[in-house]
């Protein structure tokens, strides 16, 4: 709740666009990109003996 | 080139135009269209192929024609009307000169040669490979080029956009915060910034591929990373459609944001988490673990899920608020049977509300679950969703948008007001039959990028139920109906910006 | 107006109306969300994931003894196989075949190996309609129980080059 001449911190927050950005491209970068890369990188070959 | 301090001022909304600006936005949108024109005869041609009564092209030329379709829609014509918004929701909207006209000028220039590059290769047989051109199917390098230079001016765009919302802020050309439109779009090139860096990250090694200098590519690797750049770049045109919205509303009935706070909370969100939703064309895919498909594809939580639903009270509430104070009082809906439905814009941007919402939104969700992806994954029905979402949804919006855009920033008069006029419902009408069709055939099976579903030529026989193709014809009917819709738009536009009365200094009318 | 700037102090309490619709959406979104892994895990409606690399070269080995051992007939060129109960069935991806067609008994539980040899292929079961994608360099493994008997055909929904409408595979269930 803002309080006479205070501006919300929440305001604040939202008017930052440059810390909206890191916040924008980190997140999507962490979960599905570098969680992803490491998942498929990871995953095991089949080993085929035989003929 | 115009001076880069030259302005004029709106006479409707008191903003200055700097000239620079308006070149720029003018050139932009003016690709724009071409690019419309181009993806819609293909889209025409894909339709009347994929109607088995008609069955028109060769399998070669369909392929060839679906390729192209999706590239000059998906890419050209949304990306270079974006960066057209994107200039007037900074210099426009915030009174303020733009930041490097000069490099926002090779910004385009690149994103223009990436384009031809890429239509070329497509149209010589070099690239017949579909918007998602899947490693290891290997088109020209060119075509990789092609991409990465579109990316690269695309981000320049960006940039230009972050560069001005700078220059504002030092000028002081507003006070406070940012406009709730200029915010959405800033949402909205944040949004761009990943999916542009995903794009390079992955069509660079492509490209590379292509050239025989990399040997192997992992082709889940390049899905993965394929699907940051080829979904997120739809979370793009959600956002800006959405601030669009808000701007349409404000242009056609006076509409303003009820509460500040939800409506940008609501875009939050979207920079937050929208983007994890990559994850839902790789729901059947091998490999991935079912902890990452199920946390990336419910947006965490579906927290971006819950921005779309603010908007969607957020808007329509706004509208009512507005309609209401003109005196539309009377019983629960005077204010929307009252609303000016002649007027190009509201209908655009209700059914656009409509479409993507109910039909897009919905389906995306549906679709988007571990579960049903199973039953929708390369159906038709995907087909439909997209359709909803950036066809009935982005593009309307954006043809709506076109109609204040004309007079009021290229100085231009209407010609055909009255197809203008039209042309939103035709459109809506036949976008609303297309997806059905498509979502119908689709839910029985019907495969997408198929150019026979009777499989007439398979070795081993088989059909569907024909209730398939009855959605087919249902789905072509409702495509040659928005084909005509889509050339009202073109020839609207392009007779406007070209043939149109010159407008004087202070004339302009914003009501029909 | 959404081009102008908002008065100083916007952060304001949300009206009544919003925050009802905002609460039941959350709460929906909540529901969603938790019914996705509940379908998964306890519900059984997804395939567990194995995550397996397997080069296409050895796939086609493997999948080639796998047809050689097995193979019951021949039907438009294309071999016809009927594993026995349990065994890990291999069906090979290829541009325009699914190769080879299966023979299964119903109420038997087969260990599926899907990949492709060449490019990207898209498998769909029909008519129940269900669909996965199939990647070369990826063994997509599920495990399958036919329920009813009958023949099935398996569609290719992934553009996999000039051929793709014509790429149709079979198998059948016999009682």
């Amino acid at each position: 709740m803002k309080e006479e001449g205070k501006i919300s911190r929440w305001q604040v927050f939202y008017d930052d666009i440059s810390m909206l950005f890191v916040l924008g491209v980190v997140i999507p970068t962490i979960f599905y990109v570098i969680w992803g890369v490491m998942e498929l990188a990871n995953a095991p070959t089949a080993v085929i003996t035989g003929p | 080139m115009a001076n880069e301090m030259e302005f004029r001022t709106c006479p409707i909304t008191g903003k200055k135009v700097y000239a620079t600006t308006q070149n720029l936005m003018w050139i932009n949108a003016v690709t724009a269209v071409v690019f419309i024109l181009i993806g819609g005869i293909m889209a025409l041609l894909v339709a009347l192929t994929r109607w088995p009564a008609v069955h028109l092209l060769s399998p070669e030329w369909f392929y060839k024609a679906l390729t192209a379709h999706g590239l000059n829609m998906l890419i050209f014509w949304i990306i270079f009307f974006e960066v057209a918004g994107l200039y007037f929701g900074s210099s426009v909207v915030l009174n303020s000169r733009l930041a490097a006209p000069k490099v926002a000028w090779l910004a385009y220039i690149l994103m223009l040669v990436g384009s031809i590059l890429v239509d070329v290769m497509v149209f010589t047989d070099n690239a017949t490979v579909m918007f998602s051109s899947y490693v290891p199917l290997q088109a020209h390098p060119l075509y990789y080029l092609g991409i990465i230079l579109f990316a690269v001016g695309a981000l320049t765009a960006c940039g230009i956009f972050f560069g001005t919302l700078a220059i504002a802020k030092a000028d002081k050309t507003y006070e406070g915060s940012l406009p709730l439109f200029t915010f959405g779009l800033s949402a909205a090139a944040i949004i761009a910034v990943f999916t542009l860096a995903c794009g390079a990250i992955i069509y660079i090694p492509t490209f590379l591929w292509s050239l025989g200098v990399i040997k192997n590519l992992d082709p889940a690797m390049y899905r993965l990373l394929f699907w940051g750049l080829g979904h997120s770049s739809q979370q793009i045109n959600v956002t800006a459609m959405v601030s669009i919205w808000y701007l349409l509303g404000a242009l056609t009935v006076g509409a303003k944001p009820v509460n500040e706070k939800i409506c940008r909370t609501a875009f939050v969100l979207y920079i937050l988490f929208i983007n994890l939703a990559s994850e839902h064309h790789l729901l059947t895919d091998p490999t991935l673990s079912p902890a990452h498909k199920v946390f990336n594809t419910s947006y965490f939580l579906y927290l971006a899920v819950l921005a779309s639903m603010i908007h969607a009270l957020a808007i329509p509430m706004a509208v009512e608020v507005a309609q209401r104070k003109k005196g539309y009082t009377k019983g629960l809906f005077e204010w929307l049977t009252k609303a000016p439905w002649g007027e190009p814009g509201f209908p655009a941007m209700i059914f656009s509300l409509l479409i993507f919402g109910f039909i897009g939104g919905i389906t995306g969700v549906v679709y988007g679950t571990e579960q049903l992806s199973i039953k929708s994954h390369n159906t038709w029905a995907m087909t439909g969703h997209f359709h909803a979402t950036v066809v009935g949804g982005t593009t309307l919006a954006f043809m709506g948008l076109t109609y204040y855009v004309i007079p009021l920033i290229f100085r231009r008069e209407i010609i055909g007001k009255k197809w203008a006029s039209a042309q939103p419902y035709v459109y809506a009408a036949g976008m609303i039959l297309l997806i059905l069709g498509m979502a119908g055939a689709g839910t029985l099976g019907s495969p997408r990028r198929h150019w026979d579903v009777t499989f007439a030529d398979s070795i081993i026989p088989f059909s569907f139920d024909p209730t398939v193709l009855l959605f087919t014809t249902i789905a072509a009917l409702g495509g040659i109906l928005a084909a005509v819709g889509g050339a009202m738009y073109v020839g609207v536009s392009v007779l406007s910006v070209f043939l149109g009365r010159k407008l004087a200094p202070n004339e302009a009318k914003l009501v029909y | 107006m959404p081009i102008t700037s908002p008065e100083t102090y916007w952060w304001k309490p949300a009206d009544k109306q919003e925050k009802i619709w905002i609460t039941v959406a959350i709460i929906w979104c909540l529901i969603l969300f938790t019914m996705m892994p509940l379908w998964h895990f306890v519900g059984g409606q997804n395939p567990s994931v194995e995550p397996m690399k397997i080069r296409p070269d050895d796939f086609e080995k493997v999948a080639s003894a796998f047809i050689e051992k097995y193979k019951v007939g021949e039907e438009a060129g294309i071999p016809v196989v009927k594993p026995p109960d349990g065994a890990d069935v291999y069906l090979k991806g290829q541009m325009w075949n699914w190769v080879p067609i299966l023979e299964l008994k119903k109420g038997v539980n087969y260990k599926f190996h899907i990949s492709s040899v060449d490019l990207m292929h898209g498998f769909g079961l029909q008519p129940l309609n269900m669909n996965f994608q199939i990647v070369p360099g990826h063994d997509n493994i599920l495990n399958l129980t036919p329920s009813t008997s009958g023949t099935f055909h398996i569609i290719c929904n992934e553009f996999c080059g000039v051929g793709h409408h014509t790429m149709v595979g079979k198998i059948v269930v016999k009682d």
